[in-house]
């Protein structure tokens, strides 16, 4: 089964969104980066993140912007730079509709956004719209 | 204009001529100085200044030629004019040796008083013009002086006001940029007020008695409440600090899409009517969505209790400027109102009747003006409101 990491520092942000996820039923695993530095480490196997039988790569990465060290937007510059993760499905979570985060989002390759917390709703039409996406 | 007095300089070693001289000049009005002698009166122009020297040449001591040659080296008397005063015929050779001493002129012993006061008064004349237009020389120039003394001032208050508004404008920007970094952040643990007091209506209603329900109800209700506060703020405080780009935008595709879109504004619970065709107006799309969904939003809202929201849009183009109408069927509203509604956090009804932040309409306003536009409404208490919003025409 397919992983998916969550980039959010917020330790209530986690828990409501892994409710959510469990509510929308979605059964991937989710492991978690608690800031950007953390998020990037993860992605390119670094330090305690080499073992990727433990720590394989994502999927699908949900992410937070306002993010200790790195920011959420450098994260997604970071992974839209190279290739190896050109499969990768980014999706922004955002505090609000307007941010013009949103923007900047689709400019630097973000695939979907989120207003948060995301519903449950909302997490079952993302999951569809993957799977669509990828079979 | 009164005309300074000016003086006159009497060069004669005969008393009985000066007295003459005095009593005949008397009546120009002047100063009268004498001298009895050439050495007298070089003496006397060292500190005065005169309008005509009258001088006698046949003088022991200096003569008159010789007093006048020294009075033409020295550079303070060299411009005086010289009357000689003679008791001789005039030979040829004293009148060159006279003129080119400097005279300016003759007047034969015994001297018609009618022509000496004629002569005399033409150089009186001369001496007040000349100092008349000394005069204005000197206050036009201290005039000058004062005005770029008057200029210098002004530009340096002017480059006081220009660095005190820049500061201004930097803590405005900076207060503006804190409000907003506020807001952002009490957005957070916001959320996590509101998802826990949701997990627990989900998890623990069967647990809680209907009193601590309702209490968990409220808990999730005020933290959205002051959720959507914080998100008009925020709006309000981006629109004041953005730049847009203006362009042409088509009002009727974008008022379909938007009716179209948002949750509430469909039938039934809604009838919203486009009349004819909207034109293209000059704007920024997603300010005018902002603009256009909190006048719906509104017209939606404050109608009576059970009352189907009609609304009608429609446009008045003009060459330069596009008029929005949005007509509603609403309660209306009072026209000692009508003024203020625009203002930030005004609410002219009670949170129970009708629930808001008091914002939604300050940003039309904000967003109309950002957009070179402006935005007003008429109104009949009871009947119903016509908003407007003019825009200008690409």
């Amino acid at each position: 089964m397919k992983t998916i990491l969550l980039v959010e520092d917020t330790e209530d942000d986690v828990f409501f969104l892994m409710r959510a996820l469990k509510a929308a039923e979605i059964p991937n695993p989710v492991q978690v980066a608690a800031d950007g530095q953390q998020a990037l480490d993860y992605l390119s196997g670094t330090g305690v993140y080499a073992d990727r039988a433990t720590y394989p790569l994502p999927f699908l990465v949900l992410l937070d912007l306002k993010l200790p060290y790195v920011m959420g937007l450098d994260v997604l510059k970071w992974i839209r730079a190279r290739p190896e993760f050109d499969g990768i499905i980014v999706a922004v979570l955002t505090s609000s509709q307007q941010d013009h985060d949103i923007t900047e989002t689709t400019r630097l390759g973000g695939n979907f956004y989120f207003v948060k917390p995301p519903s449950k709703q909302k997490l079952i039409e993302l999951m569809r719209n993957l799977a669509e996406n990828l079979s | 204009m009164i005309e300074p007095r000016v003086n006159i300089l009497m060069v004669d070693d005969e008393p009985a001529n000066l007295i003459a001289l005095e009593a005949t000049l008397e009546e120009l009005g002047q100063n009268l100085i004498r001298a009895k002698s050439g050495t007298e009166a070089l003496r006397q122009l060292l500190d005065k200044d005169f309008a005509v020297i009258l001088l006698d040449i046949q003088m022991p001591g200096l003569s008159g030629i010789e007093t006048a040659a020294a009075i033409r080296e020295r550079e303070r008397s060299r411009h005086i004019p010289i009357i000689f005063l003679t008791g001789m015929d005039k030979t040829q050779e004293a009148m060159f040796e006279g003129y080119s001493a400097g005279a300016v002129d003759y007047l034969l012993k015994p001297i018609q008083t009618n022509v000496l006061i004629a002569k005399v008064g033409v150089f009186i004349e001369l001496a007040q013009a000349r100092q008349r237009l000394h005069q204005e020389v000197e206050e036009r120039t201290k005039t000058a002086v004062e005005i770029s003394m008057l200029n210098q001032a002004l530009e340096d208050k002017n480059r006081e006001l220009e660095s005190r508004t820049a500061e201004l404008q930097d803590t405005v920007q900076e207060l503006e940029r804190y409000s907003y970094s506020i807001s952002h952040d009490m957005r957070a643990p916001l959320r996590a007020m509101k998802g826990y007091a949701d997990v627990l209506i989900e998890e623990a209603a069967t647990t809680l008695n209907d009193e601590h329900r309702g209490f968990l109800q409220k808990i999730s209700s005020a933290s959205q409440r002051l959720d959507r506060l914080i998100e008009d703020v925020l709006s309000y405080s981006l629109l004041s600090r953005s730049k847009f780009n203006l362009k042409s935008v088509d009002a009727d595709e974008l008022l379909r899409e938007i009716i179209e879109q948002y949750p509430g504004f469909q039938p039934p619970e809604v009838d919203i009517r486009i009349e004819g065709k909207l034109p293209v107006v000059w704007a920024n799309e997603a300010t005018l969505t902002q603009c256009i969904s909190n006048l719906l939003g509104n017209a939606i809202k404050f109608v009576p209790k059970g009352t189907q929201p009609k609304i009608v849009i429609r446009a008045d183009v003009h060459d330069k400027e596009t008029t929005l109408w949005i007509e509603d069927n609403g309660i209306g509203i009072d026209a000692h109102d009508l003024d203020r509604i625009f203002g930030i956090f005004v609410k002219v009804h009670s949170a129970t009747s009708y629930a808001g932040t008091g914002i939604g309409l300050s940003i039309v306003r904000r967003a109309a003006e950002k957009m070179g536009g402006q935005v007003g409404v008429e109104s009949t208490l009871g009947k119903g409101s016509r908003f407007w919003l003019k825009l200008k025409t690409p």
